[in-house]
């Protein structure tokens, strides 16, 4: 899982997480980490296209966001910014990753301790 | 998994109004009740369509829909999405498999999305943003 140690480092032991949220754009990305830990976080989000999920959080350096939900409006701001002839691959990559991730934590979390669906 | 697959398919298990809940619900009644939540993302359903879209796994997604015909005859149709290193394989059977793109691709996209913020909220009670458990 990552972890800040400030705003323009966080480091990053083993693997990328799944069960830590909202950090699409944190995900498993070598070139992502290598820039965050030698550019400041406007410059990485400068330079990162799903930096657009966050808007202006992301721009002001918070990596990890734990606090405001993903509004149809980021996603129409992500949408938006992307031609759709050219979204690619590895503009979503980390983020289906995510998903997966995040619902095989959930599911495994549900059968084994127990929740109301 | 061949196997979950296909029961899921197949399967009847209740969920939303009629599920039974018990303490631990299985993986297969979790697929099924985020199938359903899959299955209305993409607005309306005809009558006599059943339509399920949901995540098999962390590197598949399937879209399955089931119909009659003018004639009454069953039809239906599985599509799998499968994400590799180099994109999403989209298979039919007896069609050509294919890596999708453009317009394609954005609307899977915004499906899984949208699939993901319902059933992290609906399903798991989780705020699909922090992934933290909803207290209401």
């Amino acid at each position: 899982m990552p972890t800040m140690t400030d705003n323009t480092q966080f480091n990053f032991p083993g693997e990328a997480m799944t069960s830590q949220r909202g950090n699409f754009d944190v995900i498993r990305s070598q070139q992502f980490i290598e820039l965050a830990n030698t550019h400041n976080p406007e410059q990485v989000a400068e330079r990162f296209p799903l930096k657009t999920l966050f808007g202006d959080q992301a721009v002001a350096g918070k990596i990890i966001i734990d606090t405001t939900e993903l509004e149809l409006a980021n996603q129409a701001r992500f949408f938006a910014s992307h031609d759709k002839n050219q979204l690619t691959f590895d503009d979503i990559e980390p983020f289906l990753d995510g998903v997966g991730g995040w619902l095989e934590f959930d599911r495994k979390e549900v059968v084994n301790n127990g929740r109301p669906l | 998994m061949a196997g979950l697959f296909k029961r899921l398919l197949t399967g009847s298990t209740q969920t939303k109004s009629g599920f039974t809940l018990r303490s631990k619900p299985t993986m297969r009644e979790l697929i099924q009740a985020e199938s359903e939540i899959g299955g209305n993302l993409f607005g309306h359903i005809p009558t006599g369509h059943h339509r399920q879209f949901f995540n098999l796994d962390r590197h598949t997604w399937v879209w399955y829909e089931e119909w009659l015909d003018d004639k009454g005859k069953a039809n239906n149709t599985t599509t799998r999405y499968e994400i590799h290193e180099n994109g999403i394989l989209k298979v039919q059977d007896g069609k050509q498999y294919y890596y999708i793109e453009g317009e394609e691709l954005t609307n899977l996209v915004t499906a899984i999305r949208m699939y993901y913020e319902q059933v992290s909220r609906d399903v798991y009670r989780r705020d699909p943003s922090t992934g933290k458990l909803l207290t209401v």
